[in-house]
């Protein structure tokens, strides 16, 4: 049984539930127990924001506001000790929306494929914060996928769907999940974020058979899971492992499961790499 | 990074850079919500969360598309649609978490533009009892007040004409929203100035 997927999907489910319950429970924020998009958000009097939203507005305002970095530090902390990209995998709006165009791509089997350095996201999350240091505007709460999802779901339809559409085509015509994969800021700043993560997708080496059932279904990339497979280290380290469980629960040797980071690595001769090495599942 | 990665980052950087100034010049002037800081501190400091539109009890504020350039996904209000109704408690303020709304206590506070009349459009200046705008306005004989006098080369009528005191004025937009007068409407809103786009 697919027992992560049916778990992220119904969280999924549930997150965009209560993105949506100011709309069908009461129409006021305020007097709902939650209202907001994931910019910011307020759930039961506690306020919540996007770490590098909060980041851009400081660095476009070149103002300090605590109590809006304190609300964005309550989600850094959160994901700096989960596993940063938990946010991709099981909240973030794009990603199940392209997570649907990726089923659909997968009844096209001649789709290309093309792909990018996996660094390249980190590189945009800094061009992002350093741009909206320099025009004075936080750069990617404009254009951001995941604010323009929610304003059409919650505002008013059209805002800002044509970068939407562009993202989905990218994905179904050029590159498998590529915008999550290299493109997207928020994924390359809880990618830095990543390695520091306590929780884990660990390996059972004696179980492994190497049938890199695992590698097929990988969301952020299957080369993040060859270290673990080679036997170089007992876990996932790539930051770009969402912690989805999808390789969970296609391995058919049950050598894979999530735990906590062990604190022993085991010695290692191969530095992972995150260059991509073409390969094509 | 390589060299030739660090320089492509910086050629993309700077033409984003180019790109998006240009923008910003585009991003027009709009009736912000009330306690919004002046336009260019504005567009920097609203995450545009949408929580003031949520919290609006009125569903006066609207969030903007690409026409407004770098304003897209900013609050603004259409005051002919649906006016700032000057709530007591300012939910909209009071649900900014970054202080892009900031600095109301009182209704006085607020200052989101002032109010202009076209004398040639308004049907007061015609010499028609209209008095619609002066009525409804919340801060009536402070923000507006009737200019009365004989209608020149007319010894029976009188204008009972709207007059606006831009210093009392907090542009919330009411007068727009309930004048009679189609087409163009005969009192707008001029928005708040705007820091360095006017
Ligand atoms: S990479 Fe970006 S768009 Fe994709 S899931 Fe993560 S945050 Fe969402
Ligand atoms: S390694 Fe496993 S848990 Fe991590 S992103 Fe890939 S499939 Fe998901
Ligand atoms: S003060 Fe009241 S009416 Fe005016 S915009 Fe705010 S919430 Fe709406
Ligand atoms: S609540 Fe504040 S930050 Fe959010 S959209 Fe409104 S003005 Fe912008
Ligand atoms: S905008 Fe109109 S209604 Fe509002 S204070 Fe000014 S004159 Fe009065």
């Amino acid at each position: 049984m697919k027992k992560w997927l049916i778990a992220r999907k119904l969280v999924q489910f549930f997150i965009i539930l209560l993105f949506l319950s100011p709309l069908f429970l009461v129409e006021v924020a305020g007097t709902n127990f939650f209202y907001g998009t994931l910019s910011s958000s307020e759930i039961f009097g506690i306020q919540l924001s996007d770490p590098l939203g909060a980041l851009s507005v400081t660095l476009a305002s070149k103002k300090i506001v605590w109590g809006f970095l304190g609300s964005a530090l309550i989600v850094f902390l959160f994901y700096l000790v989960i596993s940063g990209r938990v946010f991709c995998s099981w909240v973030c709006p794009v990603n199940t929306l392209l997570e649907l165009t990726d089923s659909l791509r997968k009844r096209f089997k001649k789709l290309p494929d093309v792909q990018f350095n996996l660094n390249i996201k980190i590189q945009i999350a800094v061009l992002v914060l350093v741009l909206s240091f320099f025009i004075g505007v936080p750069i990617f709460e404009i254009i951001s996928p995941i604010g323009n999802t929610l304003r059409n779901l919650l505002f008013v339809w059209g805002i800002g769907s044509f970068i939407l559409l562009a993202i989905v085509l990218f994905d179904f015509f050029v590159s498998k999940r590529g915008w999550c994969r290299y493109f997207c800021p928020v994924g390359g700043f809880y990618s830095s974020i990543g390695k520091a993560g306590q929780l884990r997708v660990k390996i059972d080496n004696e179980k492994c058979v190497s049938c890199m059932q695992c590698k097929k279904v990988c969301f952020s990339h299957p080369s993040i899971l060859d270290p673990a497979i080679n036997g170089d280290k007992t876990y996932v380290t790539s930051g770009d492992c969402s912690l989805c469980g999808a390789c969970i629960d296609a391995c058919s040797h049950e050598a894979l499961s999530i735990g906590l980071r062990p604190y022993r690595q085991k010695e290692y001769q191969i530095e992972i790499t995150n260059e991509v090495k073409g390969e094509k599942l | 990074m390589k060299g030739l990665g660090i320089l492509r980052t910086i050629i993309g950087g700077f033409a984003a850079y180019e790109l998006l100034k240009l923008m910003k010049a585009g991003s027009k002037q709009v009736l912000r919500p009330p306690g919004a800081s002046d336009e260019d501190e504005f567009l920097a400091l609203c995450t545009r969360c949408g929580k003031c539109n949520q919290a609006c009890p009125y569903k006066s504020i609207n969030m903007g598309n690409s026409t407004m350039g770098l304003g897209l996904g900013t609050p603004f209000i259409d005051a002919r649609e649906s006016p700032c109704w000057l709530c007591e408690d300012f939910p909209c303020f009071e649900a900014c978490p970054t202080t892009a709304l900031r600095d109301i206590e009182k209704r006085t506070d607020v200052d989101m533009g002032v109010a202009v009349i076209d004398k040639d459009v308004c049907i007061a200046y015609q010499g028609m009892r209209c008095e619609v705008c002066y009525r409804e306005c919340p801060l009536i004989d402070e923000a507006i007040k009737l200019d009365i006098y004989l209608k020149p080369d007319d010894n029976i009528h009188a204008i009972f004409g709207p007059v606006i005191d831009p210093e009392k004025c907090v542009g919330c937009g009411i007068c727009v929203h309930k004048c009679v007068v189609d087409n163009p409407v005969a009192i707008r809103i001029q928005p708040r100035e705007a820091g360095g786009l006017l």
